[in-house]
């Protein structure tokens, strides 16, 4: 496509240049042909004052003006001359000159009766004078009536040939006739005959020569050069004016050529010039690569036939060493053969490779780069040659094992020590589970108020023990990744009740109201672990009877969603407690934290509830969210606690239940 | 005063009539004009050729072998000889003053001294040749290569070596005879019998044909006004036919071009068919069948006289250089 366009384009040009060479050319050629022309007219207009000097030199000869033919001669030359240029001349002009015949064939029937004419007018001139010899000589014998009538003859003659008349031609004739039958002496009689035979010569000729110069300028040779010139002259002005048909038409086709050349060249200049900034642009891009990167280009097989300063300053080899050689003098040893295989794999196939190599440098110390090699597919696809651009990243490289190893580290060390809690809270368990049940069994005993005192503590302290123990054994699972959830059918009604019911015996607490509330579009049976979910309801409203002083607590299960083999649900434990402000929300459910330090140490606990049910949570594929503020006022109209001077505060959680049996 | 004045208008008008009396020459015989405007350079290359035994097929022959500048531009025997010792059929006519006839040969078939020259170089009893084979001859010459480039600018061709040779030719003008410093004005440069034999050339209408610069060369003829020369003379031969031969003419039958007689002293034997041996017998010929009259011995004499006043300069080659 781009090849056909400069052709056409090289075709437009070339045919441009063979036209204005033709146009100059044409201008030349008219010049040459007007001159030409010029010559060509002054030739006829000499034609026609040579012909003219014909019929004057002929009536000169013809009145006896002139008594030689040297003059004729020179005029016959000249036209023959004449001719010759006039024949050249034609086919300069006219490119034939066949046209010309005719009127020279006139012009040389014209000479030819000339050239009869001036032989007769010779045999005639010369007769002429002989009659009067003849006759001055013949006279002087004959007696006086004779003589007067030669005389008469002679007289008779002359009047003739200056008054021809077919009368006098007849009457000479007779007086001849006459003459011939005198008795003469023979010498005599033969001048007599002589003088007859010259007589009769003159005769002839003299109406010959008369008919001849009638006839000599009687040729309209000088009509027929008019003529010619005058055809002609219109014929080339025809043809001048063609001419500049033609010279205008060459004119605008090479000013619209001008005007294309004008406009491509400009185009062009454009082209060039933002081929110019594009490649100058490369250059800067170039430049800003070498600075930063590596860059190799090497042939189809493999060998280097670019390497740029970056690269001979990381690998410590010199341009002349890289040259042709195989990227394998690089060759670290840190990857297996088939990492390679596959990388000529994917390159060959025309594939952009990445990845990330070690490299043996020229003193054996290694570095890392991440390539990129990009292969050039030449014709017929098939990669001609590849760049590969590499960055140093051997810092990095040395940063991210050190960071690995760190991480492992610490991995190891974490479940370490949640292999060692569990082992040790499960060791603790067993004989905190002994003291629990020897304590029940004293209790069963006889013992004085004060035993009494004395065991129930021990129990209580016992019991207190075994809670933390078994948070931080579910802590440590998670930790250590073994939690594992029940799925079995469960009333979620149940459960709800079930924790409401146990939170409140153990409150005891007269000032304090629990409400709790399970939307009655919930299936009732599902399917999931409810010792879990029992323990994350239980730490949430534990909480919250824990954090309120009076006033009250609800415990809701609302439906969110419900599709053929799934329930969404969503849990909220709401109070009327002293709140928790964002900082601390965002804080809470890490282990080991509570809301206030010093609310630690006032209600106890490890702290460690809401971070377990969080995983517990997130296990079930659910999650926690604070709501800020409670509706008081709706939820509870009857007892408006306006007494409190923290807002409210409440805990959502959405819990969807895998399955539910039907 | 009026006198005087009236004198001098007459003197005048006198003058004018003198003037123009010799303007339109009555003179039938005028001198011969030294030919000007031409390229000494082409006829120095011109004369070369003309000598050059080249243009002959076998190399024996030039320009000169028949018309012998030495005596009188022609031949003396009544046909030429050519190549191989072939004999022609008609006498070489001089080749000086030939620029000025109307036309070449006898019969006038060529207009030019150009066009003449390809006869002789093709007649079989001639020069027995042709062009490509004197063109080769003269282009492996260096010194015709170098002669002319310089003289015509180019190589060579026919065309040039013709134009030489004419050149040359036009050159060969027997200017400056006693004859035409009589006509000039020069009373005692030809004799009191000389001057005779003019009045008689003029009076016995001798004139009437041998006239112009030239004395003759300017008109066709018919050989034998008065009576029948080829049946007085036998053997008629298609020579003989003269210029009908060119225009096939009836009238112009046994015509042929008058000769120059400007070195016809220098030129025996005479006619076309070379034969009158003497002037002497040409003048009885021409009397006879041209003239129809009888010239006496002694006009003769007297005419042949005037006839050696006619021979001017013949070829000189360092009057050229």
């Amino acid at each position: 496509m781009r090849m056909n366009s400069n052709l056409v384009r090289y075709a437009i040009v070339a045919s441009g240049v063979l036209l204005i060479a033709a146009a100059t050319y044409g201008s030349f050629a008219s010049r040459k042909e007007f001159l030409a022309y010029q010559e060509w007219s002054r030739t006829w207009m000499e034609l026609k004052k040579q012909d003219v000097r014909l019929n004057e030199h002929m009536l000169m000869v013809r009145t006896m003006m002139t008594r030689n033919y040297d003059e004729l001669v020179r005029i016959i030359h000249a036209i023959r001359q004449l001719r010759r240029t006039l024949m050249r001349l034609d086919f300069a002009v006219h490119g034939h000159a066949s046209h010309l015949d005719e009127l020279f064939d006139l012009m040389e029937r014209k000479i030819a009766m000339i050239e009869q004419y001036k032989a007769d007018q010779a045999i005639l001139q010369n007769s002429q004078r002989y009659l009067r010899v003849v006759a001055g000589q013949l006279s002087t014998q004959l007696d006086a009536a004779r003589q007067a009538r030669l005389h008469d003859l002679e007289a008779d003659v002359y009047f003739y040939l200056s008054m021809p008349s077919p009368e006098r031609k007849a009457h000479i004739r007779s007086m001849i006739q006459d003459m011939e039958a005198w008795p003469l002496a023979s010498a005599l009689q033969a001048e007599m005959q002589n003088m007859i035979r010259h007589i009769n010569v003159l005769l002839d000729k003299s109406d010959y020569l008369l008919e001849l110069a009638r006839k000599v300028i009687a040729v309209p040779s000088a009509q027929r050069i008019d003529a010619m010139l005058a055809t002609y002259k219109v014929r080339h002005r025809a043809q001048l004016s063609r001419m500049d048909t033609s010279r205008l038409l060459l004119a605008v086709v090479a000013g619209l050529l001008l005007l294309w050349i004008s406009v491509t060249m400009r185009r062009q200049q454009q082209i060039s010039e933002r081929l110019k900034e594009a490649l100058q642009e490369l250059e800067y891009q170039k430049y800003a690569l070498d600075q930063h990167s590596i860059v190799a280009v090497t042939d189809q097989r493999g060998r280097i036939t670019y390497a740029n300063d970056k690269f001979c300053e990381i690998s410590q080899y010199s341009r002349e060493e890289l040259l042709g050689q195989d990227h394998r003098i690089l060759n670290s040893g840190h990857h297996p053969p088939s990492f390679f295989a596959e990388m000529w794999r994917a390159i060959g196939m025309g594939h952009i490779w990445r990845g990330e190599i070690c490299n043996r440098r020229k003193d054996g110390s290694l570095y890392w780069v991440d390539t990129t090699v990009v292969p050039f597919t030449g014709k017929g696809g098939k990669p001609e040659r590849y760049i590969a651009i590499r960055t140093d990243i051997t810092a990095r490289k040395t940063m991210e094992q050190k960071l690995k190893r760190a991480h492992d580290e610490a991995l190891e060390s974490s479940r370490m020590k949640s292999m060692f809690l569990s082992t040790v809270s499960h060791e603790i368990r067993t004989p905190l589970n002994g003291i629990i049940g020897m304590g029940d069994l004293l209790l069963d005993t006889e013992l004085t108020p004060q035993q009494q005192e004395f065991v129930a503590a021990i129990r209580a302290s016992s019991e207190s023990l075994l809670r933390i123990i078994n948070d931080i054994l579910d802590f440590s699972k998670f930790e250590a990744g073994q939690m594992e959830m029940d799925e079995t059918d469960f009333s979620l009604l149940s459960v709800v009740e079930g924790s409401s019911v146990v939170v409140s015996h153990r409150s005891r607490n007269d000032r304090l109201a629990l409400y709790s509330f399970v939307d009655p579009r919930i299936p009732p049976v599902l399917r999931g672990d409810p010792g879990r979910l029992r323990q994350v309801l239980l730490n949430l409203i534990d909480n919250a009877v824990k954090f309120t002083e009076e006033g009250c607590v609800v415990v809701r299960a609302d439906l969110v969603s419900r599709s053929d083999d799934r329930v969404r649900v969503v849990f909220s434990v709401l109070d009327t407690g002293i709140g928790i402000d964002p900082e601390t929300q965002a804080k809470l459910f890490q282990p080991f934290v509570q809301a206030d330090g010093s609310a630690t140490r006032k209600y106890g606990g490890t702290g460690l509830g809401l971070a377990i049910s969080k995983h517990i949570v997130a296990l079930m594929g659910g999650r926690f969210r604070w709501r800020a503020s409670l509706a008081r006022d709706r939820v509870f109209p009857s007892r408006s606690s306006s007494r409190l001077g923290m807002p409210p505060w409440s805990k959502i959680f959405r819990w969807m239940m895998k399955n539910y049996a039907g | 005063m009026w006198r005087m004045v009236i004198t001098m208008f007459w003197a005048f008008c006198l003058g004018q009539v003198q003037a123009l009396a010799a303007e339109i020459s009555d003179a039938a015989i005028v001198p011969l004009e030294r030919p000007k405007e031409l390229s000494v350079e082409k006829i120095r290359l011109g004369r070369r050729l003309f000598h050059d035994t080249r243009l002959s097929h076998d190399n024996s022959i030039s320009c000169a072998h028949c018309h012998d500048l030495a005596h009188g531009g022609a031949d003396h025997t009544p046909h030429s000889y050519g190549v191989g010792g072939a004999e022609g059929v008609i006498n070489a006519p001089t080749v000086y003053n030939a620029g000025l006839n109307l036309a070449q040969f006898w019969d006038g078939r060529a207009a030019t001294l150009e066009e003449q020259i390809d006869g002789p170089i093709h007649n079989p009893v001639e020069m027995a040749s042709n062009w490509p084979e004197v063109l080769a001859k003269l282009r492996a010459d260096a010194s015709y290569v170098e002669s002319f480039a310089r003289v015509f600018g180019g190589k060579i061709t026919e065309a040039r070596v013709k134009e030489a040779i004419a050149e040359f030719e036009r050159s060969l003008v027997t200017v400056d005879s006693p004859f035409d410093r009589y006509l000039r004005g020069d009373a005692t440069a030809i004799s009191e019998v000389q001057k005779r034999g003019y009045r008689l050339f003029i009076s016995y209408g001798c004139v009437s044909c041998h006239q112009g610069a030239n004395v003759g060369g300017n008109l066709f003829q018919v050989m034998g006004v008065f009576g029948d020369y080829f049946r007085d003379r036998g053997g008629e031969t298609k020579a003989d036919l003269g210029r009908y031969n060119v225009t096939g003419l009836a009238r112009d039958r046994h015509k042929f071009k008058v000769p120059s007689l400007r070195l016809v002293v220098l030129t025996a034997p005479y006619f076309h068919d070379g034969s009158a041996e003497t002037l002497d017998q040409a003048i009885r010929v021409m009397a006879k069948y041209q003239l129809g009259r009888d010239i006496p011995d002694e006009d003769i004499a007297d005419i042949i006289a005037f006839l050696h006043s006619l021979v001017g300069k013949m070829d000189d080659a360092d009057a050229h250089e």
